[in-house]
Formats: structure tokens, C-alpha cells, sequence
């Protein structure tokens, strides 16, 4: 089976099947480029370290017979209720790993795996207050008190009322 | 941007040229030694002196790459125009689709993290290779281009399209939204690419732990898209500048209520237009502040607009509502009950322009006629709910017409126009009529 090497940001080496690196919408568009002529064939995204190629890898593996995930309905309500139990366990990393895996996901293009881990930081900041979300995100508050006030009115008239 | 590149070879290799121009200035777009650079210049005499590679390094590059020098040689390995269209088509953005195929060839490169425009640096807002709009790419690299800058265009641009403070002199807490052409670009001269002293080790730090904030604004907004408009409001907008100016993106305001707020002015609807979003809904009800001027700014920008409302807006004339006739073919719901200065000619472009109108409502706007009425009524065949309160001027002739042009009409009123028995026993024989 064609494979394709995957070269994390330090310089190590991963070796995945075509079939599945097509997963990512970069990979598989740089495979069909033409200009793509090597044997031995490498792909570099920038800044996927070497702990995170790896589980992205295992990521597109576990999910290799999908079905093409759906355009995005922009009038459709979002839900994040429907993470699959095996991408939950999956994502059971710390913040740092999740965001590696978000800024993956976002270069190499794959709409799956970026969907679920924006859900997963979604369900992170749902149901908190704002001082509960910078704890959990380690944020600093930059408001002024009046700033704060500011925010706390005026778009509360501006939200408009369905969606 | 995507015509920057994609439809024209020329343009590909007038790029090229130029990113071979500015390299001789140390003036490339993505500031300094950079894969790009090191693809599209060669590997080896045009090396800048303060490459960080090994000469094994490089010589082994030389062996496993071709030389690119020309940029014809170039082109044959950068995106055919076709492979841009695919790639445009799907909105990316033009890092990934340079430093993409030349990835394929690039070195074994000792500091990588020296190489491409980092994101983890202490601009961290400035680098971070994310999807960006298209439009403000084009616009940074035009800057960059113009100014012959050495700064790194790549990441931070703050497009038009991205999320602008409402209160914008704020310059935001983390500096994210500055434009294009601002200032604060400036200021930040040295690029993070330029592996200086401080940045590396701040490099080093802030790899191990990404910050949220880290991530591309993009993201966020799609993480915040997952929220409810109250979680957004009452949580997400609370926690920071930078959130709440996210939050108030106007990507997240497809259907704006501003009715009966007069805070609202002109300006606001100017931002509102400017964001380029698609407005699919506006009501502007009671807001006595908004002028002509506000109205067409939206109207002219947004294209998608599906509901327009503004009842008692006696302070509008005419030209708003042909602004929002002429600009959105897709409108459907027209209520402008109360807006004494609209006349026939608004109703004949809306009769003209707006073929998919299902409901409209221009109770007490004395000075329409039969003449418009008619015009709308043959223009627009959908029509399903027309409310007239008043009109002095509409007669038994506007009913006519809605009853012989509109077969999925259903509810209409006339109250207190110049409408007899006549007019409803025209309507009595529209079948799909059920209330009169």
C-alpha cells in the first residue's frame, strides 16, 4: 500500500498510508499536484510537533471509512452534543495537546477532526460565568470596570433574539 | 487574492519575480529566510549569509531538491492555475498554498522552528499561519509590496472581514484588530522570522504551553460558533477584549433587531455593512437616528438581505428603500408601515428588482399610489401578504392588479383606502386567497 511520510517540526519522521493522509484536504491536494514527482515523498506541515503528528495520524486512522463529512449549513443550529464516544476519549488531553491538534487540524485541512475539537473547547466554555472561563483558560481580565459595564448593557440590546 | 494568482500564469511568475526581487533587498514577504524563499531563490550562492543551515545541510537540500532559480522553474512547481482555482475554491489561504508543495522539498532543516514565519513568538498575535480572508492577504502583501517592508504579512492580517471593536480606538487589549494599513503594524518592525535574541526564548516558552488566545481568530469565531447567542453574551463576550470583540462579530448577526434603539445611528449601520457579512434580516423599527445614509451603506453591502423592517422611520425618503430595491434581489419581507416620504418609484423598483417579494406592509405611507401598487403587483408574482392601512390613493385598481398578478396571494387588508366591494369581489376569485 502507497504510504507517505509525514516530517513533524523536529524532524521526525511518521509513516501513514495514502488513503488515510487523504483525510487531510492539503495532503491529498498536494498529491494530485503536479509538480509532486519525488519517490520518496515527505510532507512537511510547519509546527505539528512530533507529539501531535502522531495522534493526528491515529485520529484520521481510527476514522479512515467515514463518510465525507457534510458542508457546513450555516442556518442549521450547532450542536455539540454529538462528539462520537471514541473522539471524546480521544480528546481527553490537556489544553496545550488540544490546541496543538486545533492548529493541525486547521493547516492539514481536516474538517473532522477540526470540528470535533472546536466542539470540545465549545463544551469548555459552555454553562461558565466569565471569571470561570479565564480560570479555565488561564485569560486575564483586560476590562475596565466600566468597560466591563459597557459590554454588560449595550450588546444585551444589540443580541437579537432569535437564532 | 485568489486572481492575484490563480487565473493567470503571468501573475504566478510576476510573483515569483518579485518575491526574487525583494529577496535581493531582504525584502521577501515572509521577512528573511523562509522556505518559500529558500525554494523559490535556490539553495545555494543566493543563501542569505545569516541562513542558519549547516553547508551539509544545504548540500544536502542541493541533492534532493530541484534548483529553482528562474521563475519558470518556479512556476512548473508552485500550483498550476487550475490547482489554485480548486484550492481558492475552497478558501485557502495563500500560505498553505505556497509553503504547501514546496514542503515537499525542503531541507532537513537543523532549527526549524528559525525557518517559517512562527507562530509562537513574541508577536504572538503577528504570526500564526492561519486560513486568512483572502481580501486582507491581498491587502497586507499589497501594503507590504508598496512599503517594501520587511514585515511578516503573513499571519496576523487583520482583515476587513475579521472582527473590528465597536469601540476601536480602544486598540484592544491584545492589539489583534489593527488594519491593514494601521500603525501597530509598524511599530512591531522586527518580525518574528528574524530569529532575534528575546523572541527565540519566548519561542521556546510559549511552544510548550499554546495559549487559547494563541490560536487564529478563525478558530475562535468557529468555536464560538458552537455557542449559543446566549452563552455569548452573558459568558464569552465577558472575558476578555479580545473575546468580546469576537463575540460581537458580526458573523454571529445574520438577523439584526436593532428596533427602538436610538443609540443606532448611521454609523453603525456603516460598520454593520462594512463587516461584509450577510445580513439576512434588519429591523430598524422607531430608530429615529438612522438616516438615508445608514440604510444604503447596508443595503449596497449586503446582497443576501431577506427581511428589511422599519416601521416609523418617517425620517427616511425614498432612496432607502430603492437602495435596498436595487441592491437585494432576494428580499422578501418589506415592512415600511409609516415612512410618509415613500412614493410609487420605490414600489415600481421593488416590482422591478425584487421577484422573490412575499410580504410587504406600507400601512400609512400617504403618498403611494395605484401607479405603484400595480407596477409591484405585475413585478412580483410570489406575492402572498400585502397590508395597506390608509392609503388615500389606492383604489379598487391596485387590487385588481394583486388579484389578476399574484396567485399565492393570502391575506390582504386595505383598511381606510379607496377600496370598494368591488376590489374584494376581484379578490374572491384568486383561489389561494383565505382572508380578506
Amino acid at each position: 500500500m502507497p504510504t507517505i511520510k509525514l516530517q513533524s517540526s523536529d524532524g521526525e519522521m511518521f509513516e501513514v498510508d495514502v488513503e488515510i493522509a487523504k483525510q487531510s484536504v492539503t495532503i491529498k491536494t498536494m498529491l494530485e499536484g503536479k509538480w509532486y514527482t519525488g519517490v520518496d515523498r515527505w510532507v512537511t506541515p510547519p509546527n505539528v510537533s512530533s507529539l501531535i503528528c502522531p495522534q493526528v495520524i491515529q485520529w484520521c486512522t481510527h476514522h479512515k471509512d467515514d463518510p465525507p463529512p457534510p458542508e457546513d449549513d450555516e442556518n442549521k443550529e450547532k450542536r455539540t452534543d454529538d462528539i462520537p464516544v471514541w473522539d471524546q476519549e480521544f480528546l481527553k488531553v490537556d489544553q496545550g495537546t488540544l490546541f496543538e491538534l486545533i492548529l493541525a487540524a486547521n493547516y492539514l485541512d481536516i474538517k473532522g477532526l477540526l470540528d470535533v475539537t472546536c466542539k470540545t473547547v465549545a463544551n469548555m466554555i459552555k454553562g461558565k460565568t466569565p471569571e470561570e472561563i479565564r480560570k479555565t483558560f488561564n485569560i486575564k481580565n483586560d476590562f475596565t470596570e466600566e468597560e466591563e459595564a459597557q459590554v454588560k448593557q449595550v450588546p444585551f440590546t444589540l443580541w437579537h433574539k432569535k437564532k | 487574492m485568489g486572481h492575484l494568482l490563480s487565473k493567470n500564469g503571468y501573475d504566478l511568475k510576476k510573483k515569483s519575480r518579485k518575491l526574487r526581487k525583494k529577496k535581493k533587498k531582504r525584502n521577501c514577504f515572509l521577512q528573511g529566510p523562509c522556505m518559500l524563499c529558500f525554494i523559490v531563490h535556490g539553495t545555494s550562492g543566493s543563501v542569505e549569509d545569516d541562513w542558519p543551515f549547516e553547508s551539509a545541510a544545504v548540500s544536502k537540500v542541493a541533492e534532493r531538491c530541484v534548483p529553482l532559480n528562474s521563475p519558470e522553474e518556479c512556476a512548473r512547481f508552485l500550483l498550476s492555475p487550475g490547482e489554485l482555482a480548486v484550492w481558492e475554491g475552497q478558501g485557502r489561504s495563500l500560505l498553505s498554498k505556497l509553503i504547501g508543495p514546496p514542503a515537499l522539498f525542503c531541507a532537513v532543516v537543523p532549527n526549524y522552528s528559525e525557518m517559517v514565519c512562527k507562530r509562537k513568538c513574541a508577536e504572538l498575535q503577528r504570526c500564526t499561519p492561519r486560513k486568512q480572508p483572502r481580501c486582507a492577504f491581498q491587502e497586507a502583501m499589497e501594503n507590504g509590496e508598496e512599503r517594501g517592508d520587511s514585515r511578516c504579512l503573513l499571519p496576523s492580517l487583520p482583515s476587513s472581514s475579521s472582527s473590528s471593536s465597536p469601540s476601536e480606538e480602544d486598540g484592544s487589549g491584545v492589539g489583534r484588530h489593527t488594519d491593514a494599513g494601521s500603525a501597530s503594524t509598524s511599530s512591531s518592525s522586527s518580525c518574528c522570522c528574524q530569529p532575534s535574541q528575546n523572541e527565540s526564548l519566548e519561542e521556546t516558552k510559549s511552544a510548550e504551553n499554546t495559549d487559547i488566545n494563541q490560536l487564529p481568530s478563525s478558530i475562535l469565531l468557529k468555536v464560538f460558533s458552537h455557542l449559543s447567542v446566549k452563552e455569548r453574551c452573558l459568558g464569552a463576550s465577558l472575558v476578555c477584549k479580545y473575546w468580546r470583540d469576537l463575540c460581537l462579530d458580526f458573523q454571529f448577526w445574520k438577523q439584526i433587531d436593532l428596533s427602538g434603539l436610538q443609540q443606532v445611528k448611521d454609523d453603525l449601520l456603516v460598520k454593520i455593512a462594512s463587516r461584509r457579512q450577510n445580513v439576512t434580516e434588519i429591523n430598524i423599527s422607531d430608530c429615529r437616528n438612522v438616516q438615508d445614509h445608514g440604510v444604503c451603506s447596508l443595503a449596497s453591502n449586503c446582497p443576501g438581505l431577506i427581511k428589511y423592517t422599519a416601521y416609523r422611520c418617517k425620517q427616511l425618503s425614498d432612496v432607502s428603500l430603492c437602495t435596498v430595491a436595487i441592491h437585494c434581489p432576494l428580499l422578501q419581507k418589506v415592512h415600511a408601515g409609516n415612512q410618509d416620504k415613500l412614493t410609487d418609484h420605490a414600489l415600481k423598483l421593488l416590482g422591478e428588482h425584487c421577484k422573490e417579494l412575499k410580504d410587504v406592509h406600507f400601512g400609512q405611507c400617504y403618498s403611494i399610489s395605484d401607479e405603484g401598487l400595480v407596477a409591484l403587483a405585475q413585478g412580483c408574482s410570489k406575492l402572498q401578504r400585502i397590508y395597506m392601512q390608509e392609503n388615500k390613493l389606492v383604489t379598487d385598481k391596485s387590487v385588481q392588479a394583486f388579484a389578476e398578478n399574484c396567485p399565492d396571494l393570502q391575506f390582504v387588508g386595505f383598511m381606510g383606502c379607496s377600496v370598494t366591494s368591488q376590489g374584494v369581489i376581484h379578490l374572491t376569485r384568486v383561489r389561494a386567497n383565505r382572508y380578506v
